[in-house]
């Protein structure tokens, strides 16, 4: 009896911190995450557009926001086919880099003398530009979509596996003691704990690979390529066709914008309970 | 002072004799336990106390089988224990649930890691939610829940592996005081229910006494058993025995001895 009173008592306090306070304020939320960045950039585009209008600058040197808009729609099956290009690019390297990544990440979190044998080398690697190595690629590789994704996968390899071992080194001794008391075998460990321990770690190194993949299909086409994107804006500005150039960085952006949400959005049905942690914490905080 | 001598390690449920834990610190030996004998009965809840810092988590680490013994042997059910892990349940004072898992699947870990299939295990953990005040959290993540709550989903986790011995390193201690005596209650009427021997540590001694059939007192640093009590106080108990005797008397003997340890400022732990 005298449990079963408590439990109500309890359910109350517990949904309490949640529930109601989920139903609260949807508009002012809505208008934190979403309103307030828009009329920043719509105040930025809008000054743009003046400052071009009244001090009648010529569109080769810096189009107005209006002729880049129209040049998107104007050229938009050339715009459309390079954006293909690029997308492969990122997409094929993103997926290489993380397979690796995790592979990698995966082999050092299990051994320590891997671990030191690799990471020094992880390291260095990253003091040397990848401006410097696009190039040999070529010359290893030929042209093609080989050394673009040779790159794509290169720029955000770093990121992804150092996120990936701290995530699986991260699990507290208490965690390990508790799961061993409890009989488990070392891969009992490794796949309930400290798996899902790493998962919100990896999400955070593949939102950063998803917009560096952009940057490396970039870079990939910058030192020579006949498509894409990156080719594109490269091509455009001897030819003086500088709104199709910002075009192009228009697209860019949002490409890298459009991973990195589709990221967020499989991270957030991935882990439910991170995401409900976390909002009714931010909603604690607003009340 | 012991009256544990007569007893042999084969009768008891667990027992350990002549253990010494060493650790090394700084490239010398730091010794953390010294010849320390005890031993618990099927169904009794005994508790060890002592100072901060004198070796009663490692004691039950040692039960556990999370740390070797530098010397000494352990008993469980009467015969030597060379690899006690997974033999006995462990709640530590932090809940541990895994935070991606729903309160079900949290009680149901441990029989999932025995290889039970996970529809088994939950149908397992359902069937005792209610007894451990879980009704209707069943799919909340432990985020959710009061302090209490994930305690008590943490312990149902331990009981549902089904071994008979359970070693609670202060279950309670992160927790407010009135939740605290609620759950000391509780604690007692579900021990009343399912007869598991339960060793308990824990900072406060009034707790100590509330829920035990006996008290090891250890030492300062290296740890030793400086007193055995036997708490001679009827069952079912209440929480109205704290103010009568001989609840205070012995309290009063177990304060004493606690002060000769020399706690110059850590009164605040003794209450």
């Amino acid at each position: 009896m005298e449990v079963v009173r408590k439990t109500s008592t309890q359910r109350e306090e517990g949904s309490a911190a949640v529930k109601p306070a989920a139903a609260s304020r949807p508009a002012l939320r809505l208008l934190k995450t979403w309103a307030i960045p828009a009329t920043g950039l719509a105040i930025l585009i809008a000054l743009w557009q003046a400052v071009v209008t009244l001090f009648d600058i010529p569109a080769w040197k810096l189009p107005a926001p209006s002729s880049i808009a129209n040049e998107l729609v104007v050229s938009r099956s050339l715009f459309l086919k390079h954006t293909w290009v690029t997308l492969a690019e990122a997409l094929y390297g993103l997926t290489i880099a993380f397979l690796f990544s995790v592979v990698v990440a995966t082999a050092m979190a299990f051994s320590r003398s891997f671990q030191r044998a690799i990471y020094p080398l992880l390291i260095a690697s990253q003091t040397i530009p990848i401006i410097v190595i696009a190039p040999l690629l070529l010359i290893w590789v030929g042209y093609g979509l080989a050394p673009k994704i040779i790159v794509v996968v290169l720029v955000p390899f770093f990121p992804l596996v150092v996120n990936v071992m701290d995530g699986l080194r991260s699990v507290e001794p208490d965690m390990t003691n508790m799961m061993r008391t409890l009989g488990a075998k070392r891969w009992q460990i490794f796949a309930k704990v400290q798996v899902p321990t790493a998962l919100p770690y990896l999400f955070s190194g593949a939102k950063i690979a998803a917009t560096f993949s952009i940057i490396g299909a970039i870079i990939g086409e910058w030192v020579g390529a006949s498509a894409g994107l990156g080719y594109l804006t490269r091509s455009s500005v001897p030819l003086f066709l500088t709104a199709r150039s910002f075009g192009a960085v228009v697209i860019l952006a949002l490409l890298g914008i459009g991973l990195f949400l589709i990221v967020a959005l499989i991270e957030r049905l991935a882990l439910p309970w991170q995401y409900n942690a976390r909002r009714a914490k931010a909603l604690e905080e607003d009340w | 002072m012991s009256t544990t001598a007569s007893l042999q390690p084969t009768q008891a449920k667990i027992a350990l004799q002549g253990i010494r834990k060493d650790f090394a610190y700084k490239g010398r030996a730091l010794s953390v336990l010294e010849n320390v004998d005890f031993y618990a009965t099927q169904g009794e809840i005994v508790t060890i106390v002592g100072p901060s810092g004198c070796g009663k988590s490692t004691l039950l680490n040692i039960i556990a089988g999370l740390e070797e013994p530098t010397h000494g042997s352990l008993w469980l059910n009467g015969a030597q224990a060379a690899r006690p892990l997974g033999q006995v349940g462990y709640m530590h004072q932090k809940d541990l649930l895994l935070p991606w898992r729903t309160v079900l699947d949290n009680a149901a870990l441990g029989l999932e890691v025995q290889g039970l299939s996970k529809a088994h295990a939950r149908a397992r953990a359902l069937e005792l939610t209610e007894r451990f005040g879980l009704k209707g959290f069943e799919r909340e993540y432990p985020y959710a829940l009061s302090g209490g709550m994930r305690q008590r989903a943490a312990f149902l986790r331990s009981v549902l592996t089904g071994k008979d011995i359970l070693l609670l390193d202060e279950p309670f201690g992160a927790l407010d005081a009135l939740t605290r005596s609620q759950m000391q209650e509780w604690l007692l009427d579900l021990w009343t229910a399912f007869k598991k021997t339960i060793v308990l540590v824990t900072h406060d001694v009034e707790e100590a006494l509330f829920l035990s059939d006996r008290v090891y007192l250890l030492t300062a640093r290296p740890g030793r058993v400086k007193l055995t009590l036997t708490v001679d106080l009827p069952r079912p108990r209440s929480h109205d025995v704290v103010t009568q005797e001989p609840f205070i008397s012995y309290k009063a003997r177990l304060l004493a001895a606690l002060r000769q340890e020399g706690l110059g400022g850590q009164e605040e732990v003794w209450r």
